[in-house]
């Protein structure tokens, strides 16, 4: 970890959700909401489930915050996340009838997410990327994200050492990034 | 497993890694714990996650091309490759060399012989010149000993003229007379002016008495002791007196030298010499 401002402020957070101050538990869940909601979508591959992990997530931490049972604060972060993790495999086993979960069977649910986290901003942003590449440029994304070809096979196939590739990659995604941006801005 | 760095994130591309599904699970958690705690590290997942997701989503609508025609790698060969490789080598080997030839023969060899060409034919041009130059001499050098010849041939018929003691009947009465005194040792010059247009000299000497010489010669030098000219076999006149006719044009501005010798049984005695200062108006 790098950074050692939010440590302080979460051993605050902690210490002010002990006071039983409001405000710190809305700022201790905008700050780790879109963290949970993300690892939950990520497993779930559902946005109604992830919402729901979020909310079982916070309130187990509060809870946990309230009874005193956050042994180090300034761990917050991974308190938080192993709470989600716990909230995301129950779910999983839930939903596979009390089937034992393991990290290999997380794992597997992992499978392509593409449904849960496209919306049309994304495709927008990304259709307007495409629009910017070059016919070979977009066979290179295809076969590396779609087709899951390692770069090696690509690089013989299209003709292109791996440190363009690289570059193409890094150009499309800060492309990417910028658009969406922009987009959800308008948006909003 | 250890908490990771940025730099361990940007060089193992842990942040598509994890998008992908790649990393171990160890890794996976490693990271997690991380973008918990760093906001940079989350939005970069975010958006990768994103991309990822806008990638598959174009290449199941078909927005995204397919493998470039002609693109990568080599087709694989046909069954006749083994010996067709090597046959295509061969062939662009020898159209190198071809080529090179060709090339050799144009810009170097060509240039080459057509300077040698234009050297060689300067040559000639230059011998048919010379040539030409030595034919014009040659021909001037004859025709100027075809005149000499004949002004030679003409003096010589003045001179058997005179030896026959019959004067041409073209000689001219006004031809200048140079008399020659029968003295030796002469040391004031005789001067002779010829007029212009006169065409003879008389030179007329009186021996002493007495039939001591059968015949006469007389010698004529220029100034610079060149031989003019020489007439044998002189006889003496009726009248006793040796006469002779000659060519004006034998002679040039200036002094010359006249020797008379007198001939008596083959020995030659001089007689008189005299010197003579032409003048030619």
């Amino acid at each position: 970890m790098e950074s050692g401002a939010p440590l302080l402020e979460d051993t605050q957070l902690v210490e002010d959700i002990l006071r039983g101050e409001e405000a710190a538990e809305t700022t201790l869940y905008e700050k780790y909401s879109a963290r949970v909601y993300y690892l939950a979508l990520k497993h779930l591959h559902s946005r109604e489930d992830a919402e729901d992990a979020r909310t079982e997530t916070f309130l187990r931490v509060l809870q946990a915050i309230r009874g005193g049972r956050v042994r180090s604060p300034q761990a917050l972060p991974s308190f938080v996340l192993g709470t989600a993790n716990n909230v995301i495999r129950e779910t999983i086993r839930q939903a596979s009838r009390n089937e034992p979960i393991t990290d290999e069977m997380l794992e597997a649910e992992q499978g392509p997410s593409q449904a849960s986290f496209l919306d049309t901003t994304v495709e927008t942003a990304i259709e307007q990327v495409i629009r910017r590449l070059k016919p070979r440029e977009q066979a290179f994304l295809r076969m590396y994200y779609y087709e899951e070809l390692d770069k090696d096979e690509i690089s013989r196939r299209l003709g292109i050492k791996e440190e363009r590739l690289r570059l193409i990659k890094s150009r499309a995604l800060a492309s990417f990034r910028e658009l969406y941006e922009r987009l959800s801005r308008s948006k909003r | 497993m250890g908490e990771m760095t940025h730099s361990d994130i940007d060089q193992q591309e842990i942040v598509e890694g994890y998008v992908r599904h790649k990393l171990s699970p160890e890794r996976r958690s490693a990271f997690e714990e991380h973008f918990f705690a760093c906001d940079e590290c989350f939005d970069k997942v975010q958006s990768a996650e994103r991309f990822v997701t806008g990638v598959r989503y174009a290449a199941e609508a078909g927005l995204l091309a397919r493998e470039i025609p002609g693109a990568g790698a080599a087709k694989p060969l046909a069954p006749f490759a083994g010996w067709l490789r090597p046959a295509l080598a061969l062939s662009a080997a020898v159209s190198v060399v071809l080529a090179g030839a060709l090339a050799w023969v144009l810009f170097y060899r060509a240039p080459q012989l057509r300077a040698e060409l234009a050297r060689e034919r300067d040559q000639q041009e230059r011998i048919r010149q010379e040539d030409q130059q030595k034919l014009d001499r040659t021909s001037d050098e004859l025709n100027s000993e075809i005149a000499r010849r004949t002004e030679v041939e003409k003096q010589l018929a003045d001179l058997q003229a005179v030896n026959q003691g019959e004067p041409r009947a073209q000689t001219e009465a006004n031809a200048p007379v140079i008399m020659l005194e029968a003295e030796r040792s002469n040391e004031t010059p005789i001067v002779v002016s010829i007029p212009s247009g006169a065409r003879s000299l008389i030179f007329v000497n009186q021996p002493g008495p007495g039939p001591r010489f059968r015949t006469y010669r007389i010698e004529v030098d220029s100034g610079s002791h060149k031989r003019i000219l020489a007439v044998e076999g002189l006889k003496k006149g009726a009248d006793g007196m040796l006469t002779l006719i000659l060519p004006a044009s034998a002679f040039g501005n200036g002094l010359h030298f006249v020797k008379l010798y007198g001939i008596d049984r083959g020995r030659a005695e001089l007689a008189g010499e005299y010197r003579i200062n032409i003048r030619k108006s």
